[in-house]
């Protein structure tokens, strides 16, 4: 019998023997215990920052900066169905950016010592999802900026490690066939949190002087640190939808966005005092956002690219623009020396749609939004080991010449600790986007433990 | 092959693995990771992993959709940290998945058509008889993408369970060397290796995967196999 007629019959006995004994297995488990078993104690991280300035700052003694972050992470299921996760966050610092103890909606602009970054309860099925509690959402597609997600503000207090802060909200979602649906309702308003004027990341107010000298005919002085906060009323409510797919056209990642809220940066509304005294008070104006999202990817390669409409409303605090990113992600394998190699670039720019005349003196909306008007967003990231790589991050704004550059080396240890280590380079005009922090270059070194 | 592949596929499978990662030093690295595939009436498949341990990749999930042979396979990964989810090129399937010593090629079901089968010789492994089955790809698309010129599987002919193999490169050089132990029967007459190793020959590094718990009809269906799903808090 040859060998080829031996595996036929080899089938076949298999096929005919249904007798064989078969090891018990576990009962399987439910949709509920899938999930949980993915954490099944308590987990968190701890991170200790470390920012060492090559300048002193005329507004921030601060030349050693030294914080640190402890975030737990507590899941799992109650009544069977409803899952929890809950997010606390402990944070210290040397320079007192953290110094109030606690609030339900994070209005300070101080950081606390003690608050969450996330805490919601989810209930889902196969073909609906609803959350409830303090919130993150990530609707956009591109690696570096993202005019499509305006849901969150940003705690920008130390500038280059900037991070979303959840919101409370609702947020429903239903799965069909081809299509996701997201909404998401924000009852209430929660400002970025902006650096305060003895923080030497707000900047050197060159280009809001600039503004305003050209206006009044005399170099003002300025007065900062009035915010006029929207308040908890029906008509202050922020909501938001996304329709997303995978599946309509094989391949692609499809979505289309929406979003009615407050800008949680807002403008300074420049208010008169007797000369040479400006007063400048953040206001937050309301805004519609219409937007869309592309992926898809060719080879190594990932493209994508984001649009967003914003449409300011009722007011005159700020231009109607549309904003857009365009890019690719590409990878490199087999580099000489290096495992691979990971390469993002990006475009961002920005069209003004209809620029708004305002009665009120408003300055400088673009100090802190609208960053890339005509700009180079990107990084290469060098692996050389799973555990080692080196990271060269960038932007460069072609109006104003000015950019930004961050060169990283990071390395994981075997004990679940990572250590970042490098510098961060601004520079341009004084009245330039990254120009105006030109004063605070700095090396940093960043150590996270997870457990 | 194709009486393997149709003896041993499941509709639904679900598994918990423990992989150890063993440097050139004899440095060892674990890693713990749920593993499920579903595949469709079409006979394709959808899979997602997460990982649970170490801390710090800790829910980074990897979620594919495979598509027809000559089409690119959609693949996502979820970044925690971002809380993020990201689409992904497939592109680099010859490449190591997360450091391991297996690819990305190496986790999917094989591809039977896009590869040529011959059945070489007989040889017996661990006092076990087996078929030596030579692979080469068979059309261009596995050809440029594959990081395999040439496989060669030991498949017992008791049970059609690989359980040695072998990979070459373009050169005809040996590669990498894969075994499967620790083979255990369940439902059906399917059978699965409880213990499966692979080696890099050049790197003298090694992966062990250990199966940890394992299931054949978990209770999910295609709709676990989302981007929803994969963004699912760790």
């Amino acid at each position: 019998m040859d060998e080829e007629t031996q595996l036929e019959t080899a089938v076949d006995d298999l096929e005919a023997d249904s007798d064989k004994d078969t090891e018990v297995e576990d009962p399987p488990l439910s949709f509920s215990e899938r999930i949980a078993s993915w954490n099944e104690k308590l987990n968190g991280k701890f991170e200790l920052d470390y920012f060492g300035y090559f300048q002193d700052s005329p507004i921030d003694p601060v030349d050693h900066f030294i914080g640190s972050s402890l975030y737990l992470d507590f899941s799992g299921y109650a009544f069977d169905d409803f899952y929890y996760f809950v997010r606390p966050r402990f944070q210290l610092d040397n320079a007192s950016r953290a110094s109030d103890l606690f609030d339900v909606i994070e209005t300070s602009e101080d950081r606390y010592y003690f608050n969450f970054d996330e805490a919601y309860i989810d209930y889902s099925s196969s073909k609906y999802r609803i959350t409830a509690g303090k919130q993150v959402y990530s609707w956009g597609v591109s690696d570096t900026y993202k005019p499509v997600e305006n849901l969150n503000p940003f705690d920008l207090v130390d500038l280059p490690t900037g991070r979303k802060m959840g919101v409370y909200s609702l947020g429903a979602t239903g799965f069909w066939d081809k299509f996701t649906l997201d909404t998401v309702f924000v009852p209430w308003f929660t400002p970025s949190r902006l650096p305060k004027s003895d923080n030497r990341w707000s900047g050197n107010n060159q280009s809001q002087i600039n503004q305003l000298s050209s206006l009044l005919g005399y170099t003002p002085v300025l007065s900062t640190g009035e915010r006029d906060l929207p308040s908890s009323t029906l008509d202050n409510v922020q909501g938001g939808a996304r329709l997303a797919s995978s599946s309509l056209i094989p391949g692609w990642d499809l979505g289309l966005t929406f979003v009615q809220g407050i800008d949680p940066i807002g403008a300074l509304e420049a208010n008169l005092a007797p000369p040479p005294v400006v007063g400048l008070r953040q206001v937050f104006q309301k805004f519609r956002e219409y937007g869309g999202t592309v992926s898809t990817t060719y080879g190594s390669a990932e493209f994508h690219t984001e649009v967003a409409y914003r449409d300011t409303v009722d007011n005159a605090y700020d231009d109607d623009f549309v904003e857009y990113v365009g890019g690719v992600n590409y990878t490199f394998y087999n580099f000489p020396w290096v495992e691979q190699m990971r390469l993002v670039a990006e475009y961002a720019g920005e069209s003004v749609v209809s620029s708004k005349e305002t009665n009120n003196f408003i300055v400088d909306t673009g100090q802190y939004i609208r960053p890339f008007k005509n700009s180079f967003l990107g990084s290469t990231e060098f692996k050389f080991t799973e555990e080692t790589q080196f990271t060269l991050s960038s932007a460069y704004n072609f109006n104003a010449q000015d950019y930004y550059l961050q060169p990283k080396l990071s390395h994981k240890f075997y004990s679940g600790l990572q250590i970042e280590a490098g510098v961060d380079v601004m520079e341009g005009s004084p009245d330039s986007f990254f120009g105006r922090w030109d004063r605070s270059d700095r090396f940093f070194l960043i150590s996270t433990y997870a457990f | 092959m194709e009486q393997q592949k149709k003896r041993h596929q499941v509709d639904r499978e679900e598994t918990t693995v423990q992989m150890e990662l063993i440097n050139r030093s004899g440095n060892k690295k674990e890693r713990t990771l749920n593993i499920y595939s579903y595949r469709q009436a079409d006979g394709l498949s959808k899979g997602l992993i997460k990982f649970t341990e170490p801390a710090d990749i800790r829910g980074v999930g990897l979620l594919t959709w495979e598509q027809a042979a000559d089409q690119e396979d959609d693949q996502w990964i979820y970044i925690p940290a971002a809380k993020r989810v990201k689409r992904i090129a497939a592109g680099g399937k010859k490449n190591a998945f997360m450091g391991t010593d297996f690819a990305f090629e190496d986790m999917r079901p094989e591809r039977l058509d896009a590869h040529e089968y011959k059945l070489a010789k007989s040889e017996s492994i661990d006092g076990h008889d087996c078929y030596v089955i030579e692979a080469v790809p068979s059309t261009d698309k596995e050809q440029k993408e594959s990081g395999y010129g040439k496989r060669i599987f030991w498949i017992r002919k008791d049970i059609l369970i690989t359980v040695k193999t072998e990979f070459y490169d373009n050169r005809d050089r040996l590669v990498k060397s894969g075994t499967s132990s620790e083979i255990e029967a369940l439902e059906g007459n399917v059978y699965r290796a409880g213990r499966a190793e692979m080696e890099t020959i050049r790197s003298n590094t090694k992966t062990v995967m250990i199966t940890k718990s394992r299931s054949l009809s978990p209770d999910f269906d295609e709709s676990f196999f989302t981007q929803q799903v994969l963004s699912r808090r760790e």
